[in-house]
């Protein structure tokens, strides 16, 4: 006889569905599992029979198929461990499944019989909801997860003879409700307030208008200016993540299992911050079994590559895509993913080699060609993704005493939230939500520019020597700063201060 | 048309000939070659960091003019900074200068002083002792900087950090027997360790051009013109209060935008845009350091 039981398996951080079926048949004693399984899965077959036995029920001395379908997808993870016991035990005839309606099962084995939780259970929950399934039975540690998805009935095991006597209607397991309906939007990023940072006017607005406008943004200052605060405080002056950004969040750290177990739901705005040794692989995603990478980690929140560029050059190259899109496509033999990305990326480079450069104390011994050289190994393509830099003075002992502590993170997030709110009524009916992804047709739609300002801008561009790809940066910061202080329309000043933070667009001039 | 004179040639310039490792052989390019080897000829090199400040650039500039206005042909090394600023007071003067190479002479180098080497090519003289298409080398430059005092009566130095190459040129002007001067700057900042440690030393120190006619044993007959101070003066009236204010922070010293917004208290998108506004304007601009600094109406496009 056959058993088929209801599992899934991750692909990318979508799940998708997989039949189990088990199949006894007389013969020599054997246990084999077909339909492209991983090592996980192949290994599954240790913990099964351990678990089996342990749970005081027999292991059968005959042969056993299991078969995972679809048969041509690659699967991979101990999620299959559950159902393929309950696949056993059921076409032994050591129990029937009574209970009606269809579930989905995932579940690790472990050799007790008890069951450990999944990465992914946030997607299979999404699943059950998509096959419309009665619902999904999961690790007791992996509940809080799955029940973020509505609609969906929850049933936490914490052992294979809990699930057995679940489904064979011996008993009764209450659905998993969580403790209280999750809020709409979660509490800010507080590791640091921008309040801590002192001085820095000119670099604390600017990382206001990043944040209000979504826009890339470059510090450049000697070490011990304070940028990695300044990094670490920007996620903070994000508003808090809606539900729906939280879910998405979560599904991608449930795949990429960094996922820590104490938690059902990623619930800060991320801020990941890589060391510059990261390979291409370990930034953007990918292996044999394609994983989300740092910039997928960062999806809703913040990538901050310190020291960028230390980074090897291809590493930084694969950026330019995403930064693009807002999501990447990673092919592979597997299969071809495509993982969600879409984050403000921070960068900070010290201002030239020596690292001294503007230093009030320290001697710069760079020489202006070796500084031009420097500033030119970010390369165009990337620049260009990049909308504002901005230069970050080291602050003298005496200013970081006696200046007055500025504005805190709750004002200046105040003002973000506003003007995002702003960007949200503008853009409705698009796919864009900030002003940093406008692309040239929105541009002309979304900010129109008197004769007067925009004969401002291209004498601007001419007299500062920039570049002409300038101007659609220049005129995106200009309209996230009219937004912050709810302007409609984009004056010579917002022009004017836009300007300000694209300084890299000059050439360096100096003799 | 680049032109090669050997040492033992008797046009090769005379005081360059009597220096100890004098070199073999020259190429030059441009009009002012036989110029040098004229009785009447005076050479004073003026020579100083790469990195320079405004003050310095202007200093530069002011005396350089000056003293290519009294006849007197300036000698640097083309490089940016002082050297650049001194070449080009000397050309604005009328007197021509001599610009020394550490490369061939169709070389390029640096590359942003391409208009003013070919400038010089036609109007002044450019000299090098390593043949076409050589390519810069580090080891160059001190070989170069020998060519330079070599070449003059006095070397003007004027802005340079602790160890660099402007202090090399100073020793060797030295151990040739040349005349070292030295314009003082502001104490404590990086560019005047040099001329201040060679004014600690017994050189010349020197304020205006006249400083250096006097040494030079020159009467006084032109009237040299007064330099101009504080704000440029072009269509000031223009400017608003808040402007003005902005402009008035940055005369006399560079600054940092976080500076300029706490000495005028102005909220810094308002700074910000009039910075940018000033900066279109060309009443300042921003330095390597990312400071801001005004220009003076000379020196506003060696920036």
């Amino acid at each position: 006889m056959i058993a088929r039981i209801l599992s899934a398996s991750l692909f990318g951080i979508d799940a998708m569905p997989v039949d189990v079926e088990a199949h006894v048949s007389s013969g020599l004693p054997n246990f084999s599992i077909v339909g492209l399984p991983d090592a996980a899965i192949r290994e599954s077959r240790e913990r099964v029979k351990a678990g089996i036995l342990n749970a005081e029920f027999e292991f059968p001395k005959r042969r056993i198929i299991v078969n995972l379908a679809p048969a041509d997808v690659k699967k991979e993870g101990p999620a299959f461990d559950l159902p393929i016991a309950i696949g056993v035990l059921a076409t032994t005839r050591q129990m029937s499944i009574r209970r009606p309606g269809r579930y989905a099962i995932v579940g690790e084995l472990a050799l007790d019989g008890s069951i450990r939780r999944v990465a992914g259970a946030l997607a299979f929950a999404i699943l059950v909801r998509e096959q419309k399934l009665d619902g999904l039975i999961v690790p007791r540690e992996n509940a809080a997860e799955a029940a973020l998805v509505s609609g969906v009935k929850v049933i936490p095991v914490a052992n294979l003879y809990e699930c057995v006597s679940f489904l064979s209607c011996e008993a009764e397991i209450m659905p998993y409700v969580p403790d209280k309906s999750p809020t709409s939007r979660f509490p800010e990023n507080v590791q640091r307030d921008i309040a801590e940072v002192r001085g820095q006017h000119a670099a604390r607005r600017a990382l206001e208008i990043a944040a209000a406008g979504g826009h890339n943004l470059l510090m450049f200052g000697p070490p011990g200016s304070g940028k990695t605060m300044m990094a670490e405080a920007f996620a903070g002056l994000l508003p808090g993540l809606s539900l729906e950004e939280a879910i998405e969040t979560t599904r991608i750290y449930s795949a990429a299992r960094t996922f820590e177990a104490t938690t059902a739901l990623v619930v800060t705005r991320p801020f990941r911050s890589p060391h510059h040794t990261i390979s291409d692989i370990g930034l953007i995603g990918g292996g044999a079994i394609p994983r989300p990478g740092e910039i997928s980690l960062s999806h809703n929140g913040v990538l901050f590559l310190d020291e960028v560029n230390e980074f090897q050059k291809h590493v930084l190259e694969v950026l330019r895509q995403p930064l693009e899109n807002g999501c990447v496509t990673i092919s592979r033999a597997a299969g071809v993913i495509s993982y969600p990305s879409d984050f403000v990326l921070l960068a900070a480079m010290n201002p030239c080699p020596c690292g001294y450069l503007g230093d009030p104390v320290v001697d710069c011994a760079c020489t202006p060609q070796e500084i031009r050289r420097y500033r030119a190994r970010i390369s165009g393509p990337l620049r260009d993704r990049i909308d504002m830099h901005v230069e970050v003075a080291r602050v003298s002992r005496d200013q970081l005493t006696s200046d007055l502590a500025g504005e805190s993170s709750i004002t200046v997030r105040h003002r973000v939230a506003k003007a995002r709110a702003c960007q949200k009524k503008r853009f409705a009916g698009t796919n864009i939500n900030v002003n940093a992804r406008m692309k040239n047709r929105h541009l002309a739609q979304f900010c129109p520019m008197d004769v007067k300002t925009k004969d401002f801008l291209g004498q601007a561009v001419d007299r500062l020597a920039m570049s002409a790809r300038s101007y659609s940066k220049i005129t995106s910061i200009a309209r996230t700063i009219a937004d912050l202080t709810g302007e409609a329309d984009i004056c010579t000043n917002h022009i004017a201060e836009a300007l300000q933070y694209r300084s890299l667009d000059r050439e360096i001039r100096i003799v | 048309m680049i032109k090669a004179i050997v040492n033992a040639d008797k046009k090769f310039p005379i005081l360059l000939r009597t220096v100890p490792q004098s070199p073999k052989i020259l190429y030059y390019q441009g009009p002012l070659f036989d110029r040098l080897n004229e009785p009447t000829a005076l050479t004073v090199a003026i020579v100083g960091s790469r990195r320079a400040t405004r003050y310095g650039l202007d200093m530069a500039y002011e005396i350089a003019l000056e003293l290519s206005k009294y006849g007197i042909i300036i000698v640097s090394g083309l490089a940016e900074g002082i050297d650049a600023a001194a070449h080009k007071g000397a050309l604005d003067g009328g007197s021509g200068t001599v610009a020394v190479l550490g490369c061939g002479l169709d070389v390029y180098y640096p590359y942003a002083n391409k208009a003013l080497q070919e400038r010089i090519g036609r109007e002044g003289v450019l000299l090098s002792e390593f043949p076409s298409g050589a390519r810069p080398q580090g080891k160059h430059f001190p070989s170069r900087n020998r060519i330079i005092s070599g070449l003059s009566t006095g070397v003007l130095v004027v802005e340079g950090a602790e160890r660099s190459g402007t202090l090399i040129t100073a020793d060797t002007a030295l151990s040739q027997g040349r005349d070292v001067y030295a314009l003082p700057g502001p104490a404590g900042s990086r560019n005047t360790k040099t001329p201040h440690k060679l004014l600690r030393a017994g050189a010349c120190l020197v304020e205006t051009a006249r400083d250096i006619l006097d040494e030079l044993g020159l009467p006084a007959h032109t009237n040299l013109s007064e330099k101009n101070k504080g704000i440029p003066s072009k269509n000031t009236p223009q400017l608003s209060a808040d402007e003005t204010a902005v402009l008035s922070t940055v005369v006399n010293m560079p600054k940092t935008i976080d500076k300029i917004i706490y000495e005028t208290g102005l909220q810094c998108d308002k700074v910000s845009s009039i910075l940018v506004l000033l900066e279109i304007q060309k009443y300042i601009t921003r330095s390597l350091e990312g400071e801001y600094v005004s220009l003076s109406k000379q020196t506003e496009d060696l920036w």
